[in-house]
């Protein structure tokens, strides 16, 4: 599931934020390399929130900074909720 | 400086066309798309008009971030000033693999404008986004009511309530830029790097015709060389609401019999125009020098823009259409032209009862009696602010391959203009004219020649 679950956020943010297919972004920064603006921020996660189906409110996710930590954050939301 | 102004480019988005050869093929052989109004809108109102001229969908050719940034208002521009721009002959270039944006590689993008018209702009994102503003607190507590309600006959009047409170499932924090008018030219400069003037004009249902009069003054007079102009217009939301507006002023057609052939401007039956959702128009205007010298395709030639206001009423035509009279007059002489030289006329023609007699009268007092004469809402409706895009589209389709399309349910015709009554009616014409009016009272007219 963890595998999947990466695999579908690293779908999204390379859609949103136009990443090559190629790039390994699994363990980059969102803020410092991959969304610097506030407005790819916003898309992202909103982009998430739909892949998912889950309200991502921004305090949650504060701090967050890693496609992995984001994966991983969004597993334990979701197993939370079964 | 007054240099020739020349259309090298199309591009369209209707209900009965995608791209300009759907679209033209459509036309040439009368092919109309009319459906009832989606069943959802009957729950909230009574109406006059109970159909539409529904888009192809077209979320599919878009990502995740475009369709969240951008109202359809907005994406469907784009479509059609990517069609625009590759049929002048422009390649385009993705940026970066997975890049929405476009490099346009030929084209000097500072000399470059963008010059859209839309009526209604982003208005069905307001509509959404104020729909969960209003709505949505009370769906959380309404729900949390309902689970505790022990009449079932009360619970379901409450989940009835609920289902009809429908609303977008968050409150964009992009609703700002997606609303915003101007987003419909803005687009365009955003994805394909444009940094010339880009402007918008909203003027109801002259507003394309004017962006493309506006556009064709800045190639003239040598503010740019290159001109992306045009118009857009989406006009859907959840609950009707703007298809009401249009019914409640009584310009829609009837359709108490007969729904599918309804929509019969200049026809004496006629009620009301057929409600398009929607629709765009794009056309790329190069000066005569810079398109040669490229090489490009002629398509034809602007030589003429003139607009009027009739200072009577903000949403009746003046009766005896003297400013539309004036404006056309004013239009042929600073072209050169004599109404005799001209062959062909795509009139605004709603279908709508005032506005067709007016304009009738109009062209049959100006005009000689060969002069063709059609309406391209006949097939797909109004779409608005788009419209006139796409009937100055047909202007130069018309024009280049000497064809035109049928009036569309013309059957008893309230005068005896030359109004076209069959499919693919060939016609010899140089010089054809376009011409839009709008609620508020503008009117506004563009002039084509035949390239040969």
């Amino acid at each position: 599931m963890q595998q999947t679950i990466e695999h579908r956020v690293t779908q999204v943010v390379k859609d949103v934020l136009e990443i090559d297919e190629g790039t390994n972004i699994l363990n980059a920064s969102i803020e410092k390399e991959l969304a610097p603006t506030s407005i790819d921020q916003m898309t992202l996660f909103i982009a998430l929130e739909d892949e998912f189906q889950e309200s991502i409110p921004p305090q949650e996710v504060a701090g967050i900074d890693t496609i992995r930590d984001i994966a991983r954050y969004i597993e334990e939301k979701l197993n939370s909720m079964s | 400086m007054k240099r020739r102004v020349v259309v090298t480019g199309l591009g369209i988005f209707s209900s009965i066309g995608s791209n300009i050869q759907e679209f033209w093929d459509s036309c040439l052989n009368g092919r109309s798309r009319v459906e009832k109004i989606p069943e959802q809108w009957l729950e909230f109102a009574e109406y006059k008009s109970s159909i539409w001229s529904p888009l192809p969908d077209f979320n599919g050719r878009f990502s995740r971030a475009d369709i969240l940034h951008y109202d359809p208002v907005s994406l469907i521009s784009f479509i059609t000033a990517w069609e625009a721009l590759e049929s002048a002959g422009f390649v385009l270039s993705r940026q970066g693999s997975k890049g929405s944006k476009w490099e346009v590689e030929g084209l000097d993008t500072d000399r470059t404008g963008v010059y859209m018209g839309t009526g209604l702009g982003g208005g069905s994102s307001l509509l959404s986004n104020f729909s969960h503003h209003s709505l949505q607190k009370s769906k959380i507590v309404l729900t949390e009511i309902c689970r505790s309600i022990k009449d079932e006959a009360v619970e379901n009047a409450m989940r009835h309530v609920l289902t009809h409170m429908m609303c977008a499932k968050r409150f964009s924090p992009f609703v700002v830029s997606k609303v915003m008018p101007n987003a419909v030219s803005a687009v365009l400069g955003v994805k394909f790097a444009i940094n010339g003037p880009n402007n918008t004009y909203s003027i109801a249902c002259a507003s394309s015709t004017i962006a493309i009069g506006k556009a064709y003054e800045a190639v003239r007079t040598g503010e740019v060389d290159t001109a992306i102009t045009g118009g857009s217009e989406y006009a859907a939301d959840d609950y009707g609401a703007v298809f009401r507006g249009y019914d409640m002023a009584g310009t829609l057609a009837h359709t108490s019999e007969d729904s599918f052939s309804a929509n019969r401007p200049f026809d004496k039956r006629r009620s009301g125009f057929l409600y398009s959702q929607g629709g765009s128009g794009v056309l790329i205007l190069e000066d005569y020098e810079t398109a040669s010298a490229r090489g490009a395709r002629i398509m034809g030639e602007i030589i003429g823009f003139e607009q009027t206001f009739d200072a009577h009423s903000m949403m009746s035509i003046e009766e005896g259409g003297l400013q539309i009279e004036r404006m056309i007059k004013n239009l042929l002489e600073k072209a050169d032209v004599s109404a005799q030289d001209v062959g062909y006329l795509n009139a605004h023609g709603t279908g709508t009862m005032n506005n067709d007699r007016v304009e009738a009268d109009v062209i049959q007092r100006l005009f000689h009696k060969s002069l063709w004469v059609n309406s391209t809402k006949s097939l797909l409706g109004h779409t608005l602010g788009a419209s006139g895009a796409i009937e100055a589209i047909v202007t130069v389709l018309t024009l280049a391959n000497q064809v035109t399309h049928i009036c569309k349910n013309l059957e008893n015709p309230i005068s005896n203009l030359n109004f076209v009554r069959k499919s693919s009616q060939a016609i010899k014409a140089d010089i054809g004219l376009s011409q839009s009016f709008a609620f508020g009272g503008h009117n506004a007219a563009l002039l084509f020649r035949r390239s040969v």
